[in-house]
């Protein structure tokens, strides 16, 4: 994805802040720049750590709750009526059983697919997952923007930002479970979108 | 006099230099100059508009989506909400967002789906167009697209309901119609685009 975005970024010229003009800054720049390199790396490699299938929340996470499912901080993108909308959310998995998500459903709503996006050589394209998701035991999945969703299909009604929809969440083991979504042009604050 | 007839031919010379060196020194650089086109387009408001000379004399910020779209697409578009907001003056800019869906993304459901995103800015405008039009425009763009069926284990020339695979993007052209930049739509950071924005009205 990084490597993604910088081929699309535009190209700038001049250095930033970090970048010493004259011989005399070189060793500055030189530590400064792998002080940024070693920063990099430390950020990559947690980033790399925190997708889901993680039972151990980093500190800014909702800790798994124990011998319980939950979803924390559903919401749901607007949409014209006939459309298609995306439910992003994470489901804690804390019990030592494995659940599946079988179906989303709300009165708007015709029926769902859950897909993940991707980058096909900078064509983005949605790859169904299947027809349900499967959430292992002690586990935190997450659907997020540009990646896993459920995707909410051919809507009765329109989704209009600022506004909120109850959606029943249907669970092979813990049942229907019923949420509030709010409906958002973009993430919450604690999102990862941009 | 031979000495003195050279001046003239230096100077041209010089000259020429100067103004080949003008034109490649813009910044952002010009990738596109989008004189020779002109594209038949409606509005969300069913008004006929001509891009991109309908909008000449303003900076445009220029998304492409599809209605149908439930994840990428609306990306690009709250990108697109982040840039406006983060300008400190949107005098000179206009925002347009054009689908390839143009046989689903009529202008009234444009209008509904801009609606329902909290878009009400007068210079901000969904647009759709004929078929062939809207082909041709996003070829020139850069913009491809390609449609995949709805249902996975259908056959791939399927003309059921569809879902398509696209580019993801966001173009900027300059006042004079010329492109300057092209991002990606759903993950740049507003602020890039933000700045070259402010490089092209300064």
């Amino acid at each position: 994805m990084i490597d993604a975005l910088s081929k699309r970024l535009p190209v700038r010229s001049g250095g930033g802040p970090w970048q010493g003009s004259g011989g005399g800054s070189w060793a500055v720049s030189w530590a400064v720049s792998w002080g940024v390199a070693l920063s990099l790396s430390a950020v990559l490699l947690l980033a790399g750590c925190t997708g889901d299938d993680s039972g151990d929340a980093p500190p800014d996470e909702t800790p798994l709750p124990s011998s319980k499912l939950d979803v924390d901080q559903p919401w749901v993108r607007p949409a014209a009526p006939g459309g298609n909308s995306a439910l992003y959310m994470t489901i804690l998995n804390g019990t030592s059983t494995p659940d599946t998500l079988l179906d989303v459903t709300a009165p708007v709503i015709d029926s769902i697919q859950i897909h993940q996006t991707v980058d096909s050589a900078g064509t983005m394209r949605m790859q169904p997952l299947g027809e349900t998701l499967p959430l292992p035991p002690k586990t935190r999945v997450t659907l997020e923007p540009g990646a896993k969703h459920v995707m909410l299909m051919n809507l009765s009604q329109p989704l209009t930002d600022g506004e909120s929809i109850v959606l029943d969440l249907d669970f092979a083991q813990k049942g229907l479970l019923r949420v509030r979504a709010p409906i958002r042009v973009e993430a919450p604050p604690s999102g990862r979108e941009s | 006099m031979t000495r003195f007839a050279a001046f003239p031919l230096l100077a041209a010379f010089v000259l020429a230099g100067l103004g080949a060196g003008c034109s490649q020194t813009l910044d952002p650089p010009v990738q596109d100059d989008l004189d020779d086109t002109e594209y038949t387009l409606t509005t969300h408001d069913s008004t006929a508009v001509t891009f991109p000379d309908g909008y000449s004399g303003d900076v445009l910020v220029v998304g492409y989506v599809y209605t149908q779209c439930p994840d990428v697409c609306p990306m690009i578009t709250a990108n697109m909400k982040k840039i406006r907001a983060a300008l400190e003056s949107t005098d000179g800019v206009r925002f347009v967002t054009i689908t390839f869906d143009p046989e689903r993304d009529t202008p009234s459901r444009l209008h509904t789906y801009r609606a329902a995103y909290g878009i009400d800015a007068p210079t901000w405008d969904f647009l759709t167009g004929r078929p062939e039009t809207i082909d041709q425009l996003m070829k020139r763009m850069g913009v491809r697209t390609s449609r995949t069926s709805t249902n996975p284990n259908a056959p791939a020339d399927t003309t059921d309901t569809y879902f398509i695979n696209h580019t993801d993007q966001i173009t900027l052209i300059d006042a004079r119609g010329r492109v300057r930049g092209e991002y990606m739509g759903s993950r740049t950071p507003p602020k890039y685009i933000v700045e070259d924005i402010q490089k092209i009205r300064s």
